[in-house]
């Protein structure tokens, strides 16, 4: 393998990247996403339990709801109809024609919802000398972080290392259009070295983002030698990923639809590795992402441990292996090198 | 007019016909009702492991403080056991009992970063399942008819993949049609002929619907049957593929290839599809959530899907409508003077 080829088309690729600012993109794209998701996503758990009350229950129930929940008042019963028919989960309350109060709801909360709600308005109508009575108080270890701010960091580094992949994919699919990648059959260039020069962009940019990112979320006590071999690892998809779509493409257009379900057949296991139970998650193990996003997770929980990273980074190399040796065949047909 | 947008439509379904387009949208259907029907589960089991721990001199009858709420209640025997199970399991949390019989005390141990007023309704919950609240004598009053059946979690996926699919299937395909055709010249020989550029960019968006609904037809009736509304499925879907594919024809104009538009591209793909975590997280809702307009398809999507979350919003149809409408002129004009500048 001669460094000097490899350099000279790392050279020809940044050059190019930079010519249509894609090197640009593919620097501030993760950076922007950390920065919405840091902005959006509040990093303590909260619920927002919405309530709509009449206005002239302001004072009282009103007054006492407002330190729990989300209120908004509204003038009359209809309008806080109108409100409750929106598609998220929305209590009201109202004064009903014998004088009490009106609990509404439209049916179709969430069970846990109506609950918390029900408990609110219970402790409302326990007079304080009860409520008081047992002496509780809440101990939070603040040790889980929300998931959503998980999911989001996430994202961060998946979104870094497949905009990589295809950084590459659609390099690769350029020169075949232009049959630049033919002239290289007749070079002295060997397919080792065109995956190496190629994916060097690719496989180091995500740890500066994996870093960046954490430092944006603000996340403590994460161990950085583990989160510098899980991202190194992890790049491995977007290149794998890249590579396979730019041999497999003969076109943009093929190129795009295999983008399509690829990055299917990759996000998906990454989103449901959160909402899945742990007894449902043997059904991702084909998927190099839901390693990936296993690992992160752990990390950023501060709760990864070097055996359980080590089967965890086994897992994505596994997959992927087994992705290239099933892909092999493919790649040197479409190219002689 | 109307003639020469159905010729460009049809000429669309040709091209997308030799790609083998329409193959693509059935086999992803395909793979689409495989995974919903066999890789996910239909129900899961949520429960949360409870760890109690008691240090008291009185008998607490478990069945009168409706211990049996909490499921997978576990026992430990002492506090330090009660912390290490719950490092080992950070979905799970503690309750340590003390004090007196006249005096009992309760520490919750929870392990998020919960706000202070989320550690006051945790409080109010401990409070309200150990029976110590009375029972509120509000009048619940019920919109429409409470959920009959609580939805299977594989089925309550469908509405996302309609959104991801069907709706903004035109966003990627709308690309590379562009592009293929800034490429060939098409688009500038098409505006020496009589047709309008309108006309024009309307085929594409016909097209990229009528994927739209042979995906949804495909995917949907052998998981639903015939006792869905089709009619509305249908319209909700039109109308977000509209809007979605209008869109990406404006970001389209200003790129001439894949590469430099990849990230506008995926861009606009995750904006658009983040309302989803609204979906799957019903607690967060924040407002800038609501005005992203795929928030509203996706939820219209899950009340036709699911009748029991209640009816089609048609005023948030309407917006969306008019939106696409907005999006086409603006794209109509942007090709317009692309044009004229070649």
């Amino acid at each position: 393998m001669s460094i000097k080829r490899i350099i000279s088309i790392f050279r020809n690729d940044f050059v190019n990247s930079i010519r249509d600012k894609m090197i640009v993109y593919l620097m501030i794209a993760p950076v922007l996403l950390a920065l919405v998701v840091r902005f959006f996503i509040p990093g303590y758990e909260n619920i927002s339990i919405k309530f709509g009350v009449e206005e002239s229950l302001k004072p009282s129930i009103g007054a006492f709801l407002e330190n729990y929940a989300d209120v908004e008042y509204f003038e009359n019963r209809s309008e806080i109809y109108n409100r409750i028919e929106q598609y998220d989960d929305f209590f009201g309350i109202s004064t009903s024609s014998d004088g009490n109060f009106d609990f509404i709801l439209q049916g179709n909360e969430n069970e846990r919802n109506i609950e918390i709600a029900d408990g609110l308005l219970n402790y409302y109508s326990t007079p304080s000398v009860v409520r008081d009575s047992l002496d509780i108080e809440i101990k939070s270890s603040g040790k889980t972080l929300p998931i959503l701010a998980t999911i989001g960091f996430i994202f961060v580094i998946l979104v870094s290392y497949l905009f990589g992949g295809l950084t590459i994919a659609f390099n690769m699919i350029e020169e075949k259009e232009s049959e630049t990648l033919k002239a290289l059959d007749v070079t002295p260039l060997k397919l080792s070295e065109l995956v190496v020069g190629r994916s060097i962009l690719g496989y180091f940019m995500p740890i500066v983002h994996a870093y960046l990112g954490v430092l944006i979320m603000g996340f403590e006590g994460i161990n950085m030698f583990m989160l510098l071999i899980i991202t190194l690892v992890s790049s491995l998809i977007g290149i794998v990923f890249g590579f396979a779509i730019g041999f497999i493409s003969s076109n943009q257009f093929n190129g795009i639809t295999n983008m399509k379900i690829g990055l299917l057949i990759l996000m998906i296991p990454t989103i449901l590795t959160f909402f899945l139970p742990k007894g449902a998650q043997i059904f991702l193990y084909w998927a190099p992402t839901y390693w990936s996003a296993m690992a992160l997770k752990d990390l950023v929980n501060v709760q990864q441990r070097w055996g359980n990273m080590f089967i965890q980074i086994s897992g994505i190399i596994l997959t992927l292996t087994i992705f290239i040796l099933i892909l092999t065949p493919r790649f040197k047909r479409t190219l002689k090198l | 007019m109307i003639k020469r947008i159905f010729f460009n439509f049809l000429k669309e379904v040709k091209i997308g016909w030799r790609g083998n387009y329409f193959l693509l949208t059935v086999g992803i259907a395909v793979f689409y009702i495989v995974f919903i029907q066999f890789l996910l589960p239909g129900f899961i089991n949520q429960n949360t492991n409870v760890y109690i721990f008691t240090e008291i001199d009185f008998e607490i009858d478990y069945e009168d403080i409706r211990i049996e709420e909490f499921e997978n209640v576990f026992f430990v025997n002492d506090l330090d056991e009660l912390h290490s199970k719950l490092d080992k399991n950070r979905e799970s949390f503690g309750i340590y009992i003390s004090g007196t019989e006249s005096n009992p005390k309760v520490e919750l141990f929870i392990q998020g970063n919960e706000d202070e007023a989320l550690k006051e309704v945790y409080k109010i919950s401990i409070l309200n399942s150990f029976g110590v609240l009375s029972e509120n004598n509000f009048n619940k009053v019920y919109l429409n008819n409470k959920i009959s059946s609580p939805i299977k979690m594989n089925n309550y996926m469908v509405p996302i993949l309609l959104l991801t699919e069907a709706v903004m299937m035109g966003i990627i395909f709308v690309f590379t049609m562009i592009f293929t055709e800034k490429n060939e010249g098409t688009i500038y020989a098409y505006s020496v002929t009589p047709g309008k550029i309108f006309e024009y960019l309307l085929g594409k968006v016909l097209y990229l619907i009528f994927l739209g609904l042979i995906f949804t037809s495909v995917f949907c009736v052998p998981l639903f049957g015939f006792r869905v509304n089709y009619l509305e499925l249908f319209l909700v879907i039109a109308l977000g593929s509209f809007f979605s594919t209008s869109v990406s024809l404006i970001f389209a104009s200003f790129y001439d290839n894949i590469s430099q538009s990849l990230f506008s591209m995926l861009a606009l793909n995750l904006i658009l599809i983040a309302p989803m975590f609204s979906y799957l997280i019903p607690s967060f809702n924040p407002p800038i959530m609501r005005i992203i307009p795929t928030y509203g398809i996706l939820f219209n999507l899950r009340n036709i899907l699911f009748s029991d979350y209640g009816n089609l919003i048609y005023s948030d149809l309407l917006v969306i409508l008019l939106e696409g409408i907005v999006f086409f002129l603006i794209s109509s004009v942007l090709y317009n003077r692309m044009i004229k500048k070649k």
